[in-house]
């Protein structure tokens, strides 16, 4: 993964304004031998936690993983603990702690959060919109399209965002799962039907047992700021006999039916209305920046 | 938001009394004090769009773009993936951009009615 400028750098992206604004910061940072001394008292603490850690830090490296955590899902509080004290202790009231470091106790020895602030509305940076174009109840094919739009005024690598749609699964028979289309608009059009990842996974709610999960390969390549990505997909029993009902699938919404001018309108000021789902999620490198879960 | 503006207002009016003050005692100084008056306005105004971010937001973007961390320092130290490291940092570019507008838009507002009276 390329490592971005940043963002006060030429050409890094930000505006003549807020690179002043930046760089003002930069000069009044906490200094190189303080910010050592802190990452190397973290570190030498994680090492002195014995086997709690993932692998040993090099001592005194400011690189060394310094997450006490054993393994995702097991927490281990008395060594955050230790960690936020000594922060505290080494940095006092300084200029790290102010600005972002009391996070750090939330963060370091705790699960990644997998949230950030999700949306469902017209604020949002990214949206996900959904097309019913089968709202057969019962049905022999789930089919619909999403479309991700990209409003955060930048490029994003599509390989990143990932959608799911949840449902229960009553099919029973061997099933098959299509990409009926894919394509971008509208500043930069392409389309990319062989490069889409599909996979139906299994999810423990009482609202649903399954979620279809939609990626994009790497080599897609980038959604511009203000283009959106769609995709359609089909699921059914390979033969077309068993049938699912739609009105029980979380993700499901009989409303949001249009024509294809409509949907091809979107995104655009009618879109929200028809075609705003809830109940899709929407993830950016593994944090949900869209919609609820079951 | 009006009187954090007025706040805002009287603070900036005590700094430029004081500085004032010390230019009228040391001619000679009157550019280091523009500067150091400059400066201090970029980091106040630094501060309150910091402010604005989300706090898992804004603990990237510093380390990032002002403590000059790597993605991956930053992914070890918060014990999450780069590709999250870099999706809160564009986020929070999207975030300290909306802010700074707004922060402009409030401020021309201020000035138009400071302008009719």
């Amino acid at each position: 993964m390329n490592e971005p400028k940043r963002w006060s750098e030429l050409a890094g992206g930000a505006s003549p304004e807020e690179s002043e604004i930046l760089l003002a910061g930069v000069s009044e940072r906490m200094p190189s031998e303080l910010r050592g001394q802190v990452w190397s008292a973290v570190t030498q603490r994680a090492s002195a936690d014995g086997g709690r850690r993932r692998r040993s830090p090099a001592r005194g490296s400011i690189s060394a993983p310094i997450s006490p955590q054993s393994s995702r899902g097991r927490r281990a509080p008395i060594a955050r603990q230790r960690m936020k004290a000594m922060v505290r202790q080494v940095l006092g009231a300084s200029w790290l702690v102010l600005f972002g470091c009391a996070r750090l106790e939330a963060e370091v020895g705790s699960d990644p959060p997998t949230d950030s602030t999700p949306k469902c509305d017209s604020t949002a940076a990214l949206r996900a919109y959904y097309w019913n174009v089968r709202p057969d109840d019962p049905t022999d094919l789930i089919d619909f399209l999403i479309k991700v739009e990209n409003r955060s005024g930048s490029a994003i690598p599509l390989a990143t965002l990932s959608v799911r749609y949840y449902f229960r699964d009553e099919l029973t028979t061997p099933t098959t799962l299509d990409v009926y289309y894919s394509d971008t608009c509208c500043s930069n059009k392409f389309s990319f039907d062989d490069r889409v990842r599909t996979s139906v996974q299994a999810v423990s709610s009482t609202r649903a047992d399954s979620y279809f999960e939609i990626g994009f390969e790497p080599s897609v390549g980038e959604l511009a700021s203000g283009d959106a990505a769609q995709v359609e997909i089909g699921y059914h029993d390979a033969a077309f006999v068993a049938t699912s009902t739609q009105s029980n699938d979380y993700s499901f919404l009989a409303t949001a039916t249009g024509t294809q001018a409509d949907w091809d309108a979107c995104p655009g000021p009618a879109c929200l209305p028809t075609f705003t789902n809830c109940a899709l999620t929407l993830y950016d490198a593994g944090v949900r920046v869209w919609g609820t879960p079951p | 938001v009006t009187p954090w503006l007025v706040r805002r207002q009287r603070a900036h009016r005590r700094y430029e009394v004081t500085d004032a003050a010390r230019v009228d005692l040391e001619p000679a100084a009157a550019p280091d004090l523009a500067f150091a008056l400059e400066q201090r306005e970029k980091l106040v105004l630094l501060d309150q769009l910091l402010a604005a971010l989300d706090e898992e937001q804004r603990l990237v973007f510093v380390l990032f773009e002002l403590e000059s961390m790597t993605g991956s320092e930053i992914a070890l130290a918060l014990g999450i993936p780069l590709g999250t490291v870099f999706s809160r940092l564009r986020l929070a570019r999207v975030a300290f951009r909306a802010a700074l507008g707004r922060h402009r838009t409030a401020e021309d507002r201020l000035f138009l009615r400071a302008g009719s009276k």
